[in-house]
């Protein structure tokens, strides 16, 4: 199952959910008819003493469109308004559990390490560095991943997890955290929580109403009609309360089901990701060893109880309710020989705190032979021999690695990493300097007279203390191999995501200036553009969030066709070649076509197809991807541009690609 | 069945009613924790500020031997600035403790300023290799401050106006969201200091 099946897999799950979900409210709305029946009929025949069961008419539409009605718009508002908040992105949740965000340039060694670990996961699933937070106040071990989309994850850990937890342990939780990003579980999720929270606002009101039916007009000598009214009322709300309550726990039962298939996958993923069972077993191991286990005390737990890596609530005897699958199946699945005993678990001294898996002497040794003798031959000088190399391609392989990161990525991230000036790491982490990096990456490297206008617009527009650290980070930055740019500026996101919206306005218009400073927009400044708007427009609201519009390729045609001829122009010069790229292109996907004139392929038109793609279902975005691969790939090589390109559209269509390992 | 209509009424109003209080309320939290996280962003360059003023007052005791008093002055300006800070960052925003951080980081910009006029007529100390990281550490450090302020500063506004706008400011009285302060350092005090020394 490849990342477009998962995602469709999670759509599909959708569907079903709202199958069960449906069959629900029919079942509280003919509760609630019911109620209502007895109370509309029962109560004005009891006035005239006459036998309930006898008089009862069971059939009343009006009662009933009445009721369903009223039903169903109490809880599409409740659900809507749920959905609606926690779709205003990741952060909410995890502020709403009490989650603290962790300082990009905290000092703390526990913390560093989590930063550490979650960067260089990114960096290999090609999705853009998460804010990380933690609960401060939780101190077993569980973590959870929020958001409604990648661009809005965020990842929450519990303070056990930093307490407790090697770093293969560590990756193995956020393996597991990330495959649910990956996997579109996160949607899913908030889908679920707001459905949940439809049904219990009905029983908010039902108790609002009994309460207020009960204390309202206490005295005891008012007329007997108002005393009935007031009874009435009562048992009004107490029905709709019990009832209400009866429908949570049925969403809930719904809720448990999906999570625990969906848990196992995000498991299966984290294995394949990190090629380390045994550092999810062992931190497994942990959960069952720790007194505290996952238990997670936060109140709203129970809203998102699904969500997290682990239980949140003490083992139930009704595995009905449980969103996980047993600790010891979990466990047993990544090590057979497990014997159900768990080993007491005792804090982490800070010394063993490892920062990088490259450092770490007492790591298990998960890598093979051959990678781990790659990884120490590549120190940071022997990089920028890869630059300019064209990179091999294989047109399969690169689409079935889109949101399947492997072990190698996780490596290459880690080497990455490794490799970049101690300098420009720490730039990278505070918005300030941030800034710098995205700045310094725009400076023209070919072109002289560019490079003095761009220094102009710095001058005219940026702070002059800025302007001397985007001078140093230009010395480092020149020296980088062309394919660590981007990864670079992906780097950047979660410092750039805590600039205040005024100061990303003032940014966001600087780089613009910068990238048309020559009077046209290139390769490199053009992707940078769709790769850094893409996901910080989204965060800071300028753009709203794309959602599936465009289930057949055929409602693409236009938009698809258009990003086709302009890769085929920007990958060829003879006239024939680029014919020949289109073609490879649109083949398979359109059939024939007609290439579109290069003056109709600005970035303009560039920028409002990929738009469109955008909003088109996984297994379209799937067959584009296939068609961009093989357009660019139709020469035999892909160079370090091309290779830009596709990491620019796969950001553009929420994608999230890998880093095309170099070899 | 008009029961039935008025209830079904009732509960409309009441569910809209609660939908919206709750909106307000959540936009209120959610923009109180913004500025606070943005606090804690000029915390954390503070903090680096406040570390690297004793070593620079170390590295420049050998050299300005007779400048004591200064020292002394620049050490008791950074230990209140810092204990402002300490008080800031428990509850930022708090008018009180927001004025006192201010005065106390102006007061220390500005003995900071005659400390770095006065260790200008020491030739020694200017070439010192230390000294200049340390100043050029400092800097860069107070620039990230001014950058982080900003910051601070525009969500505070951000959460003042939408606290203060109607229909929001009826939420905000009654769950008591109080008005976050500015985080401002006073200019006139940054803007004198250098006159004062070369007068």
């Amino acid at each position: 199952m490849d990342f477009f099946e998962r995602q469709d897999h999670a759509r599909r799950q959708t569907v079903r959910l709202v199958i069960l979900f449906a069959i629900s409210v029919a079942v509280i709305i003919a509760a609630v008819y019911v109620v209502a029946l007895l109370i509309a009929q029962g109560g004005g025949s009891h006035a005239q003493g006459r036998s309930v069961a006898t008089s009862m008419n069971l059939w009343d539409p009006g009662l009933l469109l009445a009721v369903a009605f009223s039903t169903i718009v109490v809880i599409a508002i409740g659900s809507l308004y749920k959905v609606s908040e926690l779709a205003a992105g990741g952060e909410v949740v995890a502020q709403m559990m009490g989650g603290r965000l962790v300082d990009p340039q905290t000092t703390d060694l526990a913390e560093r390490r989590l930063l550490n670990v979650v960067e260089e996961m990114s960096l290999a699933s090609g999705v853009p560095v998460p804010q990380v937070f933690v609960l401060d106040n939780e101190p077993s071990i569980n973590a959870f991943a929020a958001g409604y989309q990648p661009q809005s994850a965020v990842v929450a850990v519990s303070r056990g997890c930093l307490q407790y937890l090697t770093r293969e342990e560590l990756q193995g939780v956020l393996g597991h955290e990330f495959s649910h990003v990956l996997n579109g579980d996160m949607r899913l999720n908030l889908r679920l929580i707001g459905i949940v929270y439809g049904i219990l606002v009905l029983s908010l009101i039902g108790y609002f109403v009994m309460r207020s039916a009960g204390f309202a007009g206490s005295s005891r000598n008012s007329d007997d009609r108002r005393g009935d009214n007031r009874a009435t009322f009562f048992f009004i709300g107490l029905a709709l309360y019990i009832l209400g309550y009866l429908g949570v726990l049925l969403g809930n039962i719904i809720k448990a089901a999906i999570s625990r298939q969906r848990e196992f996958l995000a498991d299966a993923s984290s294995v394949q990701f990190t090629r380390n069972p045994s550092g999810l077993a062992s931190a497994l191991k942990k959960i069952g060893g720790l007194a505290e286990g996952s238990r997670i005390n936060d109140p709203h737990a129970q809203e998102i109880s699904h969500m997290f890596f682990s239980n949140a609530f003490a083992g139930s005897i009704f595995n009905l309710f449980a969103t996980h699958p047993p600790l010891e199946e979990r466990i047993r699945l990544l090590d057979p020989n497990f014997d159900g005993n768990y080993a007491g678990v005792e804090a982490l001294p800070d010394a063993y705190v490892g920062l990088s898996s490259l450092t770490n002497q007492g790591a298990p040794a998960a890598h093979d032979a051959a990678v781990a003798a790659m990884a120490s031959g590549l120190s940071s000088d022997a990089m920028p021999q890869l630059a300019g190399r064209p990179v091999s391609t294989d047109r399969d392989r690169i689409v079935s690695q889109v949101g399947t990161p492997q072990v190698e990525h996780l490596e290459h991230a880690e080497r990455l990493v490794a490799g970049l000036p101690p300098m420009v790491v720490r730039a990278v982490r505070e918005p300030y300097t941030a800034r710098g990096i995205v700045f310094a990456l725009l400076l023209s490297r070919e072109d002289e007279a560019t490079r003095n206008q761009q220094w102009q617009l710095l001058q005219a527009h940026a702070e002059p203390p800025l302007l001397q650290v985007v001078q140093q980070l230009s010395e480092q930055l020149d020296q980088l191999p062309a394919e660590n740019r981007l990864p670079v500026v992906d780097m950047t996101i979660p410092a750039l995501k805590r600039l205040s919206p005024a100061q990303y306005q003032a940014f966001r218009r600087i780089v613009e200036a910068l990238t048309a400073a020559d009077g046209k927009v290139d390769l490199f400044e053009y992707c940078l553009r769709v790769i850094l708007f893409g996901y910080l427009d989204v965060q800071f609201g300028l753009r709203p969030a794309p959602s599936v519009r465009y289930k057949a390729v055929s409602a693409v045609s236009q938009p698809a066709t258009i990003i086709l001829s302009a890769l085929a122009y920007a990958g060829q010069c003879q006239p024939n070649d680029i014919q020949q790229a289109f073609q490879a292109g649109t083949h398979d996907l359109l059939g024939q076509v007609q290439i579109v004139p290069p003056q109709e392929c600005t970035f303009d038109t560039f920028d409002a197809a990929l738009g469109e793609l955008a909003q088109a279902s996984p297994a379209v975005k799937r067959r584009i991807l296939d068609a961009v691969v093989a357009c660019i790939a139709a020469d035999g090589k892909m160079t370090v541009e091309e290779n830009e390109l596709l990491r620019a559209v796969s950001a553009a269509l929420a994608c999230p690609l890998p880093p095309v390992p170099v070899r | 069945m008009p029961v039935l209509i008025i209830l079904g009424l009732f509960f409309g109003i009441i569910l809209i009613l609660a939908i919206v209080v709750i909106g307000m309320y959540n936009k209120l939290v959610a923009l109180r924790n913004r500025f606070k996280n943005a606090f804690s962003q000029i915390d954390v360059q503070l903090k680096r500020r406040y570390d690297l003023i004793p070593n620079l007052v170390e590295c420049a005791k050998g050299y300005m031997k007779h400048e004591r008093e200064t020292l002394e002055a620049v050490i008791k300006a950074r230990n209140a600035a810092s204990s402002a800070g300490q008080k800031a960052a428990q509850n930022p925003g708090d008018p009180v403790a927001m004025a006192a951080l201010s005065g106390a980081e102006g007061q220390l910009t500005g003995v900071l300023t005659r400390f770095m006029a006065l260790s200008e007529s020491y030739p020694d100390l200017k070439a010192n290799q230390n000294m200049l990281s340390l100043q050029e550490e400092l800097t860069s450090t107070e620039n990230k401050v001014a950058f982080a302020r900003q910051a601070y500063n525009d969500s505070v506004m951000y959460y003042n106006t939408q606290r203060e706008t109607f229909p929001t400011v009826i939420i905000a009285g009654m769950f008591n969201f109080q008005a976050a302060s500015l985080f401002e350092i006073e200019q006139a005090e940054q803007r004198e200091a250098p006159k004062v020394s070369f007068g």
